[in-house]
């Protein structure tokens, strides 16, 4: 018996236009673990997610969840996505009630459970994403970012083992996009799966405990944040940028600064203290310089 | 359309139970058409105004738009019942001839017409009523409530909530499109707005392809089950609105002698 809570082998998929969006994936991911996924538009990510909870059935492979490959008899699938949700990227595709209650109860109320249960989990996961002030107010009058921690809130309410979220952080505010961090943590927290699919190469950086790379439906490199993104040649051949805490790090390295010893940090309070401790110890004024870098 | 749906949401009686404002209406309408006397008609037109602007709190100058938009249709409506074709009669108040034909006013359809103008005002008053105190939100759960088949409720949600996303994606199209000109002349215009709609169409579809998926990921089973939020009764609404109805009964029956 191994920890894995999603195992893919193998698996490929073909749209009926013909297109080949996934040659042969395999991979895994464990239990409680925060998962990035990069990638281009295009790259497979989204059709990827699909397969996790048996809305696409792959063309070849299997998908297997907490150790046991998925079925797709309407029992099967319906235990499946009970355990597996999905946030998908535009809010307005996923929210059918204009109602915010109404919304979230939807998941909950499928899975047979009674009134006051339902209840009782929509507030608390209208607690958790911070909108509980919102429950009277009609979803049309709901900023983007209010309606993306509503369809959050809507699949939280199922309480799943592993969340799903398509690009949680596209057309956020950089505030926003650091709060939406910080719910996921406090999601994983509580020993959910989180996997996400972004562009931001600082977040995946930051907040990820492995990244996967994805690229023409392939995954091409996978691994912890600070290994994967210290390789140039990776980067390059995935149009992806480096994050701006490595390129700082690697600077530093260069100028000396840094002993050779030191791994790279992986947020900016880390940096900071990496400074501060080689600034001491060298009695290089460089505060002054590195204040430059925001 | 908006406004009227944001003062739906915000106004003096939100909080009241969605039954009451919905039987008030209703009642009051039926009540209206039945009864035919100016005076009936009279008194719940100042009624409803008086319940939306003193009770509800939605601005008289808003109401008042409101109420000129049927005008037009009302006025020509009630012309046709006015004017009476006939022979050389001696009934008519003032009438012409075209031709062989005698076209003219007499005492009875003028009465008629100025009856059926304030009934159908009065009749107007009372879904304004509803739908200015009463979000479309609740007004399902009360036809819900009315057994009316799920079907239809679910349509009814899916089409009220995505409306607006509808509406704001034209919104959009329309603002990228005249960015570029695109309403510059006529034909252009013409032009423009088949390529707005046609995408629309599309758009449309594939975002209920796009909902299908997403609500498949909730364990969709085929029917829209929510939680529908708990509203009291209030005994002095329903004590007030049922007098008023008793009100509107005696005088339509004071003044017509019959209801119908």
């Amino acid at each position: 018996m191994n920890d894995y809570i999603i195992e893919s082998q193998n698996l490929c998929f073909r749209y009926n236009d013909g297109t080949k969006a996934l040659k042969g994936i395999s991979l895994a991911i464990n239990k409680g673990e925060k998962v990035a996924f990069l990638g281009a538009n295009g790259a497979g990510k989204s059709t990827f997610f699909l397969h996790l909870n048996g809305i696409l059935r792959p063309g070849k492979g299997k998908v297997i969840f907490d150790g046991e490959e998925i079925r797709y008899d309407h029992r099967s699938l319906m235990q499946l996505r009970r355990n597996i949700g999905i946030v998908f990227q535009d809010p307005d595709n996923q929210i059918f009630s204009s109602n915010v209650l109404q919304e979230i109860s939807f998941g909950p109320l499928n899975l047979g459970l009674s009134k006051q249960e339902v209840r009782k989990r929509a507030d608390a996961a209208m607690e958790a994403t911070n909108i509980s002030d919102l429950i009277n107010r009609p979803v049309h009058f709901l900023s983007y970012g209010q309606k993306k921690r509503v369809a959050i809130a809507g699949v939280l309410a199922m309480h799943p083992r592993v969340i799903i979220l398509d690009e949680p952080t596209a057309g956020l505010d950089p505030r926003l996009t650091l709060q939406m961090a910080e719910l996921f943590d406090k999601i994983n927290k509580k020993g959910v799966t989180i996997i996400i699919s972004t562009h931001d190469v600082d977040l995946a950086y930051s907040w990820a405990d492995r990244v996967f790379i994805m690229n023409q439906g392939r995954i091409t490199c996978d691994g912890r944040p600070e290994k994967v993104f210290i390789q140039k040649n990776v980067l390059k051949e995935n149009d992806l940028t480096s994050p701006w805490l490595l390129d700082v790090y690697k600077e530093l390295k260069r100028k000396g600064w840094l002993a050779d010893h030191v791994s790279p940090p992986r947020t900016k309070d880390d940096l900071f203290s990496l400074i501060n401790q080689a600034g001491g110890e060298a009695e290089i004024s460089l505060m002054p310089k590195v204040s430059l870098i925001k | 359309m908006l406004p009227i749906d944001r003062h739906a949401y915000s106004n003096g009686l939100s909080s009241s139970h969605p039954a009451e404002k919905f039987a008030f209406s209703i009642i009051t309408l039926v009540i209206c058409i039945c009864a035919s006397d100016l005076t009936t008609s009279l008194a719940v037109i100042l009624t409803m105004a008086g319940v939306v602007v003193l009770r509800a709190g939605i601005p008289l100058g808003f109401y008042l738009k409101l109420m000129t938009i049927p005008m037009s249709f009302l006025v020509i409506g009630v012309i046709t019942v006015a004017v009476s074709v006939g022979g050389a009669s001696a009934n008519f108040l003032y009438s012409f001839t075209v031709g062989a034909v005698t076209l003219g006013v007499t005492a009875d359809s003028l009465t008629l017409a100025v009856n059926l103008f304030f009934k159908s005002l009065g009749a107007v008053s009372c879904l304004y009523f509803l739908s200015l105190t009463t979000p479309m939100v609740e007004i399902i759960l009360v036809l819900k409530r009315l057994h009316v088949p799920p079907i239809i409720i679910e349509l009814m949600r899916l089409i009220y909530r995505f409306l607006f996303v509808l509406a704001d994606v034209a919104g959009q199209m329309h603002t990228a499109q005249s960015s570029r000109l695109g309403y510059i002349s006529l034909k252009r215009g013409y032009s423009s707005l088949g390529h707005l709609i046609t995408n629309l169409f599309v758009k449309a579809y594939r975002q209920a392809d796009n909902l299908s998926v997403t609500l498949m990921s909730r364990c969709y089973k085929g029917d829209l089950n929510v939680l529908e939020p708990e509203y009291a009764f209030s005994k002095k609404n329903i004590m007030l609105m049922g007098a008023a109805d008793t009100a509107f009964i005696i005088l339509s029956v004071l003044h017509g002698g019959h209801l119908f």
